[in-house]
């Protein structure tokens, strides 16, 4: 017998304790302590017929909250292997002779239909490697291989996008949507944004078929207290930030351990240096398009036929709110973000900084 | 006394063993009736290695041959169906 | 229409190899037939009595004409020259060879059609309310819904190797035309305590061998929620439900079994430990589905015709249905000839239909649960025309929901569970309510009619049932009366001892003439089953003098 791995593909097997015996039949509510606190559980499935394993390996994340290395055995069929991949276990104990069809099989139906509720033990956090270890991998790999490791492999049902849907967004949104169309996307919606910004979010969620879109708003009693009459802005465009966009996105993100942006290096001031990968509190932000240059953005624009957002056609190279966004200057891209202020960042990257220009 | 019948794996059309040259025909006047104890060995051994042939079974007959309480069922099989679109379309089953 | 994407259609196609890997490893013996047959199930792919049978979804019954075209083209090509509608508005081929399936599936899926999941212990068809989108008492267009349950259930990791079949039905409209309370979850569209919409949830119905009326597991649910709380419900299914005995197997006998109560903690407590976020429908996807079943066409506001050949009036009077916009009708196209085989269509006739929907229906057609076809959309002004065409391919029967709209499964003539023929008596029948004048004058009057225990027929929920019985080799009819479909769902009682098929046809039309002689004016016959109780019925069906 030998293991297939399901879900780290080409990674090396991890050393594995030796595994509790679970039958597949087992009742969730009759697990004791002992059972729970193993590292590894195997799932014996008494029949290929009898799903009750597939349901068994979610009560045991979902409602158990188990965190350890989930192994499949029994009568099984390779057909089955993108089953047992999809609810999470981590490997299937199989035939030798058997691997070409499991591996055949494993292979396909990468996108699925629906959302799976698989909010995944490992996806917390980094499991060992450090931001640096992985910034250093990462290098390594072409911008569609990250992506694809992220959101299938390290981080499967805690990583989101975030998108203004803004000038350059429709490259990341692409790229995410080829691996899942389902896929939080995060859109902060101030309130102040361009009409233009609405009407290209929906067009581009469809064209993408994005499934996901979540819209924040700030909540009302928030705008009432300190905004009422909406001209904070020009008095205190932090204060104005803070209220539209970082209080209402903090407990939205809070479900995530990694989030997507499309910020890039060439965008200047402090993203100058970004790395692809980063901690930023208790939780992670990937930054796929960080080496990315402007002439790269332009060829997979053309090269996918994306829309650009409307006002890009006048000059708008970095889009905001309406207040606060001006067409982009030859200072760069971001150079009309704020223009005559200070403030080149709105907060919900990293907290307030102030650079002089 | 006893036929096996069958459906063919391909097409699942009905067919009948014949043991003399083993195999199978679509014709039920050209099986070979066995008679029970010879006919359930028959079967273990069709059931074994089945071949393309799906599901088996036995078809009892009565004193006088094809006939028999199980034969409404089984003169459909053989015949085909009585009513349906397929009578109004075709002369006989292909 | 929902057009797959690309990435539905790769989806789609990847299976399609699957499966054909699957046939050949069948074909080569590396499968045996028991590894092989759920595999082939849920590609919907049945061996029948005399061939394969492939059950095409189509989805809550909605096609278009390319997909009607489709569907003929297959007919012919790999089939006997029909198809065969069916009770969950799907449609089957009968005569199917195994090595031809990969091929008629491509086509299928050029067209956007497919046959997953129509067999097997998984989520199958979602069924809607045939006329949605053009109903005038409808109040929420099932059809958006039904297409996210489809996505949703569709190849679904944790629920494709369930304990049995599972049967889901959505409803819309303020009547139910889909008997959500006979499916295994139903949902109707209701107004909650806050004017919003959401849905009544209705769990635990079924017929076959113990019909049950469903229980109702929630009040409301609100839209966001449905996905999420249906993965709780399936998961307690998934869990509980009987893997030992495939008659007690549905979860209408889990929920027997547990009670209600319990069953509707468990079904809570589970729903509460899912982790919210991926399940719950945002708002964006559910304007994004909806997009995709846009609102009728508009029309001129042109009255109904009423000048016409006295057969088109009839027909007009009889097939017709009032739309939600003026200017519009919806058409009931009968495939239920008299004396005819039930549900079946030719390719001549799709082919000729394809085109007159082109030409008269904005392009669209429903399948309806009771085997006939329904052109939601048709201008006023087009009503007599269309007519002309349907009578010249004989689709033109004006007996929508009268006796002779007769339900019918394919019975011991095609199916291996039968154990009496269907389609005979289905004919007779017809005829014989037809040649006594009775078909028009008896009004809405289900008649339908299953040849074994399985109630594909769905004689259980007729006003008229017929279950079809092996007495010592010889084919008996039993005969049920009252069983309802909608609001009042109600299952059919048995009458009495069966009849032989001979008997049957002048006993259905006593009891029909039974029922025009103590009717009140305008009763209907379920009304009048309740006033009167079944006796004068049942003494009508067995001929005894009655007073």
């Amino acid at each position: 017998m030998t293991a297939l791995l399901l879900r780290t593909e080409g990674a090396p097997a991890p050393e594995l304790p030796t595994l509790l015996q679970v039958p597949g039949e087992t009742l969730w509510s009759t697990l004791g302590p002992e059972t729970l606190a193993a590292p590894a559980l195997e799932i014996a499935f008494p029949s290929f017929k009898d799903g009750r394993g597939f349901t068994l390996a979610r009560e045991l994340r979902d409602r158990l909250g188990y965190q350890g290395w989930l192994r499949a055995s029994g009568d099984l069929l390779p057909d089955q292997a993108t089953h047992l991949r999809d609810v999470g276990f981590d490997d299937v104990l199989i035939n030798e002779n058997s691997t070409a069809a499991w591996e055949r099989a494993a292979m396909r139906f990468k996108q699925r239909l629906q959302r799976v509720a698989a909010h995944d033990h490992r996806a917390r956090g980094l499991s060992g490697d450090t931001v640096e270890g992985l910034n250093a991998h990462f290098a390594t790999l072409e911008t569609e291989a990250i992506l694809e490791e992220s959101l299938l492999r390290r981080w499967p049902g805690a990583i989101a996008v975030l998108s203004s849907f803004g000038a350059e967004a429709a490259v990341t949104l692409h790229l995410a949507a080829q691996l899942d169309r389902f896929i939080p996307v995060l859109f902060l919606d101030t309130g102040k944004l361009f009409p233009e910004t609405l009407a290209y979010q929906k067009a581009l969620a469809r064209r993408l078929g994005l499934g996901n879109v979540r819209l924040i708003k700030p909540a009302p009693a928030a705008l009432a207290a300190a905004d009422p009459l909406g001209d904070l802005w020009t008095r205190d465009c932090n204060a104005c930030c803070a209220l539209r966009k970082v209080a209402p996105l903090a407990p939205e993100a809070e479900a995530f351990a990694v989030l997507i942006t499309g910020r890039k290096r060439v965008h200047g001031h402090e993203r100058e240096s970004l790395p692809v990968l980063e901690r930023q509190g208790a939780q992670l932000r990937l930054n796929p398009l960080a080496a990315w240059s402007e002439a790269k953005v332009e060829a997979y624009f053309q090269r996918f036929d994306l829309p650009r957002h409307p006002l890009w056609a006048e000059g708008y190279r970095s889009l905001g709110c309406a207040p606060c966004t001006a067409p982009a200057g030859a200072a760069g891209p971001r150079s009309g973000r704020w223009a005559g202020l200070e403030k080149t960042e709105c907060g919900i990257h990293r907290p307030q900084v102030i650079t002089v220009r | 006394m006893k036929l096996i019948t069958a459906n063919h794996l391909k097409t699942g059309r009905v067919i009948y063993y014949q043991a003399n040259p083993a195999g199978w025909t679509k014709d039920p006047e050209a099986a070979t009736a066995f008679h029970d104890e010879v006919a359930e060995a028959q079967l273990d051994a069709l059931e074994r290695a089945p071949g393309d042939a799906l599901g088996p079974y036995l078809i009892p007959l009565s004193n006088k041959g094809l006939g028999g309480q199980k034969w409404r069922r089984e003169s459909l099989r053989h015949r085909g169906p009585s009513a349906g679109t397929t009578l109004r379309l075709y002369e006989e089953p292909r | 229409m929902y057009r797959y994407r690309d990435d539905e259609t790769a989806l789609v196609l990847e299976r399609i190899e699957e499966f054909e890997d699957q046939i050949a490893r069948r074909l080569s013996g590396e499968l045996s037939e028991d590894a092989f047959k759920p595999l082939r199930l849920m590609n919907g792919l049945y061996l029948q009595l005399h061939a394969y049978m492939l059950r095409v979804a189509i989805p809550y019954g909605t096609l278009d004409t390319a997909q009607l075209r489709a569907l003929a083209r297959i007919a012919e090509r790999f089939d006997r020259g029909y198809g065969h509608f069916t009770t969950r508005q799907n449609l089957q081929f009968n005569w199917i060879a195994l090595t031809e399936v990969p091929a008629i599936l491509r086509e299928l899926a050029e067209v956007g059609l497919h046959a997953i999941q129509t067999s097997g212990n998984c989520i199958r068809n979602v069924t809607a309310d045939p006329f949605a989108g053009a109903a005038a008492d409808e109040l929420e267009d099932s059809r958006p819904w039904a297409e996210l349950l489809r996505q949703w259930s569709t190849f679904h990791p944790e629920f494709s190797f369930l304990p049995r079949k599972f049967k889901i039905a959505v409803n819309g409209a303020r009547e139910d035309r889909t008997a959500l309370r006979f499916h295994d979850i139903g949902l109707q569209w209701v107004r909650g305590p806050e004017g919003a919409g959401g849905f009544e949830v209705w769990v635990g119905g079924g017929q076959g061998r113990t019909p049950r009326v469903a229980r109702r597991l929630r009040a409301f649910l609100a839209p966001e929620d449905l996905l999420s709380y249906l993965t709780a419900v399936l998961r307690v299914y998934n869990t509980h439900g009987r893997r030992d005995n495939l008659y007690k197997a549905r979860i209408k006998i889990l929920v027997d079994s547990l009670g209600l109560e319990a069953f509707r903690e468990e079904v809570e407590a589970c729903w509460a430990s899912l982790p919210k976020g991926s399940l719950t429908l945002p708002e964006g996807e559910r304007d994004r589905v909806k997009s995709f079943f846009p609102p009728p066409p508009a029309a001129e506001d042109a009255p109904l015709p009423y000048l016409g050949p006295p057969a088109f009036v009839q027909w007009l009077k009889v097939n017709r249905r009032a739309h939600q916009r003026p200017g519009l009708a919806s058409v009931v196209v009968s495939l239920k000839p008299i004396g005819g085989t039930p549900g079946d269509a030719t390719t001549a006739q799709m082919v000729g239909l394809a085109d007159l929907v082109d030409r008269y229906g904005f392009g669209e057609l429903r399948v309806s649960p009771e085997q006939n076809l329904i052109l939601p959309h048709v201008r006023n002004g087009d009503l007599l025309a269309l007519w002309e065409g349907l009578s010249d391919l004989g689709l033109a029967t004006a007996n929508h929901n009268l006796a002779t709209d007769i339900v019918a499964c394919p019975g011991l003539d095609y199916c291996n569970l039968a154990n009496a023929r269907a389609i005979p008596l289905a004919q007779a029948l017809s005829l014989a309510i037809e040649s006594a004048g009775l078909s028009d004058v008896a009004g809405t009057l289900r008649i339908k009619l299953s040849g074994c225990i399985n109630a594909c027929g769905h004689h259980h929920i007729a006003d008229l049932g017929i279950l079809g019985v092996d007495k010592r080799g010889e084919e008996f009819y039993q005969i049920t009366l009252g069983g309802r479909a909608g609001e009042e769902a109600a299952v059919g009682e048995i009458s009495g001892p069966s009849l032989s098929a001979d008997a049957v046809p002048p006993a259905v039309v006593r009891v029909l003439r039974a029922y025009l002689a103590l009717r009140k004016p305008g009763e209907p016959f379920a009304h009048a089953l309740q006033r009167l109780s079944h006796d004068p019925f049942k003494e009508a069906l067995y001929d005894r003098a009655a007073a």
